[in-house]
């Protein structure tokens, strides 16, 4: 096993401790200190960050991971984490290829337009799948929107960070190319 | 034939990528609460949510400690450095107190009642919006099981739905999913109580000619083999007689705001525990006598 791939583990790794952390930190702590506005769902504004900037087969299969996880954090079936994160995904990372717009700009907006999304299709597959659909709870629904866009701005710069700091993306890119050019000569 | 050279790599992962929604939800079909895999995913939330719960509850402290000692500081600048101490040692003494006295009632009620009943902190919320739990920090290693009736001295709070070994969550009466029987405490009718939004429930089922108003008490009514019989769930905030309709519409309040709840109490056995007693069993009694004295 090369350096290269024992990152990129490692850094997978990092991130799923990182997700379960944000889950816990959304369920136990704030709740307890902060009881007029929701907490900021930092594991979706993780998950739109690895939508724009992590490669696209690997982070949906990923995706379909961390959506288990939440299952354990909550009452909420798999049906509708998975069936609600793929369209949140597919809509988030066909708008981030369509517009010109980079750092932490697009990224506020892009967590925006996730944070509704998954909203929306979280309401409209409830009322399909499940046999007990959830209520439309417009002001919950908009001020969780409206917190999610506050704080992915911060969140951004620590992401990137973290992001960078374990495994740079174009080393990926560099690496498989790379690996492609051999198996070409060979 | 272009349009048989497909990528037949890509198809496949295609295939996979939609098939596995699909798949989740033929899985819905099946009970599958305890399958292997889920034990270390649940061991790690749970861990994560006991760590911040404890991080919490030490950050609320030193923040009601820092609020006082500001408070104190501004209302008496005059004062010594010994007096603010002392204050902030009163207000300390007052708080221990006030827990003192909660934890007394919650000990008098466990005493008191016949219920076998485990005692249990909450450690956490849920994810989403879209559902009513609370994690407690009590699981099947403290002999607790799916379908115990989860309370506070006040009123009746929810029951446990998924436990795991060291924690457990709790279907809030107030999530869509949870469904308990009823009973309306002054005329005796019976409904089922189903969650609506984090702050309120309907009451389903009571029929059209019954004298139901709001501010009405309602009560567990034992059927469902949850909850004792009588213990209080709700009060009636709004009350809509429609024309085309055999039963009432009814919006419920719980008694119990579970968002502020931070102790409670797990049933594990009712012990034909009965909160309605004998004078208001006997005043039943004497309403049915009376109902078929009308009918003969």
């Amino acid at each position: 096993m090369n350096n290269t791939r024992l990152r990129f583990y490692f850094k997978i790794l990092a991130f799923t401790v990182l997700f379960f952390i944000s889950c816990g930190f959304q369920t136990s702590f704030w709740p307890n200190i902060i009881t007029f506005i929701p907490s900021p769902q930092i594991w979706l504004i993780m998950i739109i960050f690895m939508t724009i900037s992590w490669r696209p087969l690997f982070t949906i299969f990923y995706l379909y991971f961390l959506g288990y996880c939440l299952t354990r954090f909550s009452e909420i079936p798999l049906k509708m984490v998975w069936s609600t994160l793929i369209v949140t995904y597919s809509v988030v990372w066909f708008v981030k290829n369509r517009i010109q717009l980079t750092g932490a700009f697009s990224f506020v907006v892009l967590t925006l337009l996730g944070s509704t999304v998954f909203e929306i299709t979280y309401y409209n597959f409830s009322d399909f799948l499940e046999v007990t659909p959830t209520s439309f709870m417009f002001i919950d629904r908009a001020l969780q929107i409206l917190v999610n866009f506050i704080f992915s701005y911060p969140l951004y710069f620590v992401l990137n960070k973290f992001n960078t700091l374990l495994f740079d993306e174009n080393e990926w890119k560099r690496s498989t190319t790379d690996h492609h050019h051999e198996m070409q000569h060979e | 034939m272009n349009f048989l050279n497909f990528n037949l790599k890509k198809a496949f992962i295609l295939l996979v990528i939609i098939s596995l929604p699909l798949i989740s939800i033929n899985m819905e079909q099946k009970t599958v609460s305890n399958l292997w895999f889920n034990k270390p995913f649940s061991f790690l939330a749970q861990s994560v949510q006991n760590i911040f719960h404890g991080l919490s509850q030490g950050v609320r402290a030193t923040t009601a400690e820092y609020i006082n000692i500001i408070n104190v500081k501004t209302k008496n600048r005059d004062l010594q450095k010994e007096n603010d101490e002392l204050k902030t040692r009163l207000n300390l003494f007052a708080e221990s107190q006030n827990e003192l006295e909660r934890l007394r009632t919650l000990l008098d009620f466990q005493k008191n009642t016949k219920m076998d009943l485990i005692p249990a902190q909450v450690i956490g919320r849920d994810l989403v919006t879209d559902h009513n739990t609370i994690t407690i920090n009590k699981g099947t290693d403290h002999g607790l099981k799916s379908g115990q009736a989860v309370l506070t001295v006040s009123g009746a709070v929810g029951y446990i739905f998924k436990p795991s070994a060291k924690s457990s969550h709790v279907m809030l009466i107030t999530d869509r999913y949870s469904v308990v029987d009823a009973l309306i405490q002054k005329t005796r009718a019976h409904g089922l109580i189903e969650g609506k939004t984090k702050e309120s429930c309907v009451l389903q089922y009571v029929e059209r000619t019954e004298d139901v108003k709001d501010g009405d008490l309602i009560v567990t009514g034992g059927l469902d083999n949850i909850f004792p019989k009588g213990f209080p769930l709700a009060v009636i905030t709004n009350v809509e007689r429609k024309t085309k309709n055999a039963s009432l519409q009814i919006e419920v309040k719980p008694v119990v705001d579970a968002n502020k709840v931070e102790e409670v109490f797990v049933v594990k056995s009712t012990a034909s525990e009965d909160f309605l007693g004998e004078s208001a069993q006997t005043e039943v009694k004497k309403e049915d006598e009376k109902k078929t004295a009308k009918n003969e």
